[in-house]
């Protein structure tokens, strides 16, 4: 037991000490700036590295000597620096209020994470099935996953971060177990935990962004699903990217990137957010951010951390995806128009027609409606109390994004309807609307925070 | 020690603020429409702490209040097999979890964790004894019996949960002049050719 304990530490020792060695990499390049969220950065870049690595074919256990190789760099560092650890740094660090949260909600999820082993069907069939196969196989390739999991299905392009990270730490512990390897998702909750904590200074606005970005998941978190995941990463991109459009600050530029690649490998759904990013870039006129994301030293991190996942789905989709099943749709266009906008006895009679069941479930079942009442309630109030520094206009503009994300998931159930049938579409609203809305939920709970930083200070004095 | 002071009070309020959230659901119980008594909590704490004049503290409790109140109480009457608004569930479980590490309810788990896996995940006692005869004899690859083939394919998740237990042990029944290994249920015959190896309470394993 103490050996995995050590081990444990030593896992996430390692991820933090590679990522400490890539920033001072891209640090000299400047690329990287110090004291800007660097031990998220940190943690982050070092398992988008170890992930690219392994999706391209290198060895579990050429990772690890990789890793020992990294130990020894640091122990040489740790000598010739001299670094101490000082006690009084330790008590300053205790006495930050969002450092005991930090710490209690850290301990706390951990624990929940590996108490549960993995049960519910996606997770154990789908992503540490996945896992099991890479670890069993010391490496990832498709023809193993085409082997023992499907010949050419959906699955095989499903983004591999969570089944490699619990491959490795499988292959670290010695052994394959349904609770040690949920670690891998205690892996990526850290940076997310972190970046907030260091992001909002203000523990209020950090214990509101816990309450609001992680815990609104639920238990997402812990049972092996990756959608609370994708809700938290897309959450923080769109977080920094509202913060480049508005400070046009780069290091909130890199987080985009950084955050966009973590959301790219946990769920192929961060397409949603690609699509809807692009039409928020498009409807503020900051079409620039593309080209700067290519220019110089962003060009690195797209190159490093941003690519590789891209081009790992894109190939495997080609490769594997059989393109002939297009084009068994049931409905002409005319027809699908005609069936959505009829009462159907499927649907009993709760609802008129299909689209009023789909408008339900993704806007009201989901709750989704209730945040963005609960937006704009916050934004009448300002109206006779102007306690908020912020326009209709700016207020306006950052609702485009979780929006368009409702709208592209909207569309989407509808393009089910257009190709599987409407009994389909119906059985795969009812399995999917909780999580494939929790990004909306996510994207809006940022709003809700920018909305509270934006009160004014003296704002009291106002009300009177 | 001002600091040391002050943080003590915030750690008492931040427990009991997770503490308040699991009473209020004690109080108000599926039947009602909780959702209504959580908007109306929410207009009072906007009222109460304005004229405390802190208005960030009140609009952190109004948030919290208004999608406290849309969680899945509300959602029972259609889907009660689903949470919707996950807020509760996120932070009841975050408040349970010392709760049940001083009960000993993780005992249980906590024997698993730093032990190789058991096969025991699955939930299903066949699936875990074939497992264990499965390492204990070091095989890769097993056919089944007649009848132990009708039970995995006359359950998905039978079918599902053996494959990904047993992986990377794969089931075959093409072997034909080899000697391979059998599992057979306790109640069923051996086949002629077959010797027992080992049984489990509800699994024979034969070499054929």
């Amino acid at each position: 037991m103490l050996i995995v304990i050590f081990k444990i530490i030593f896992l996430l020792g390692i991820f933090y000490i590679l990522g400490n060695l890539i920033f001072r990499i891209f640090s000299k390049f400047n690329i990287f700036e110090k004291n800007f969220n660097s031990v998220s950065i940190k943690f982050l870049v070092s398992i988008i590295l170890v992930n690219n690595l392994i999706l391209f074919g290198i060895k579990l256990h050429y990772i690890i000597i990789l890793f020992c190789f990294i130990v020894i760099i640091s122990i040489y560092n740790f000598y010739a620096y001299k670094i101490n650890l000082r006690l009084n740094h330790f008590q300053s660090h205790i006495k930050n209020k969002n450092n005991v949260i930090f710490l209690i909600t850290s301990i706390v999820l951990f624990i929940k994470i590996i108490i549960e082993p993995v049960q519910l069907w996606d997770a154990r069939s789908i992503w540490f099935y996945s896992g099991k196969i890479i670890y069993f196989n010391n490496q990832y390739l498709l023809e193993n996953f085409q082997n023992d999991f499907c010949k050419s299905c959906l699955f095989l392009f499903y983004p591999k971060l969570i089944p490699i990270l619990s491959a490795l730490i499988a292959k670290i512990m010695g052994f394959w177990n349904d609770y040690l390897t949920k670690i891998s998702l205690f892996l990526i909750l850290l940076p997310a935990l972190i970046f907030l904590k260091n992001e909002f200074k203000s523990h209020m606005t950090f214990l509101l962004s816990l309450l609001l970005i992680i815990f609104s998941n639920g238990f997402y978190i812990w049972n092996g699903y990756i959608d609370g995941y994708l809700s938290i990463y897309s959450s923080l991109m769109y977080y920094s990217l509202i913060n480049y459009i508005n400070f046009k600050d780069n290091r909130y530029l890199i987080l985009t990137i950084i955050f966009l690649a973590i959301s790219i490998n946990l769920k192929i759904e961060s397409l949603f957010l690609i699509l809807s990013s692009f039409v928020l870039i498009l409807a503020t006129n900051n079409i620039k951010i593309i080209s700067k994301c290519f220019l110089a030293k962003n060009s690195m991190i797209v190159l490093f951390f941003l690519s590789p996942p891209l081009i790992w789905i894109l190939m495997n989709y080609f490769n594997v995806y059989n393109f002939s099943s297009d084009d068994n749709n049931i409905y002409s266009f005319s027809n699908y128009l005609n069936a959505i906008f009829e009462n159907n006895e499927v649907l009993a009679s709760r609802y008129n027609n299909y689209i009023s069941y789909v408008f339900d479930m993704t806007l009201n079942k989901s709750k989704v409606i209730y945040f963005l009442i609960l937006i704009f309630i916050i934004k009448l109030l300002d109206k006779f109390n102007n306690f908020l520094n912020l326009s209709w206009k700016e207020f306006l503009y950052f609702q485009i994004l979780p929006v368009t994300y409702l709208t592209i998931i909207i569309i989407f159930y509808l393009y089910i309807g257009y190709s599987y049938g409407l009994p389909s579409m119906k059985d795969w609203i009812l399995a999917s609307f909780d999580r494939y809305t929790l990004p909306v939920k996510g994207l809006l709970s940022i709003n809700l925070i920018l909305l509270f930083n934006s009160i004014k200070n003296d704002s009291f004095k106002k009300i009177k | 020690m001002e600091s040391f002071k002050s943080n003590f009070k915030f750690i008492i309020v931040y427990i009991s603020l997770i503490f308040i959230s699991i009473f209020i659901k004690f109080i108000f119980p599926n039947e009602l429409n909780s959702y209504y008594v959580f908007i109306f909590l929410a207009f009072v704490s906007l009222l109460v702490t304005r004229l405390k004049k802190k208005i960030k503290l009140s609009i952190f409790f109004f948030i919290v209040l208004f999608l406290a109140g849309s969680h899945k109480e509300i959602q029972k009457k259609y889907f009660s097999f689903m949470s919707v608004m996950h807020w509760n569930d996120g932070v009841k479980v975050f408040s349970s979890v010392p709760f049940n590490f001083l009960k000993g309810n993780y005992k249980n788990q906590l024997n698993k964790i730093f032990k190789k896996d058991d096969g025991s995940n699955s939930e299903i006692i066949e699936i875990k004894e074939i497992f264990y005869l499965l390492t204990l004899n070091n095989i890769s690859e097993y056919a089944v019996s007649n009848s132990l083939q009708k039970k995995i394919d006359g359950s998905t998740l039978f079918k599902q949960r053996l494959r990904e237990v047993t992986y990377p042990s794969k089931i075959r029944n093409d072997f034909n002049n080899e000697n391979y290994f059998k599992f057979f249920e306790i109640s069923e015959k051996l086949s002629r050719n077959c010797n027992l190896v080992s049984k489990t309470k509800n699994i024979k394993l034969t070499k054929c």
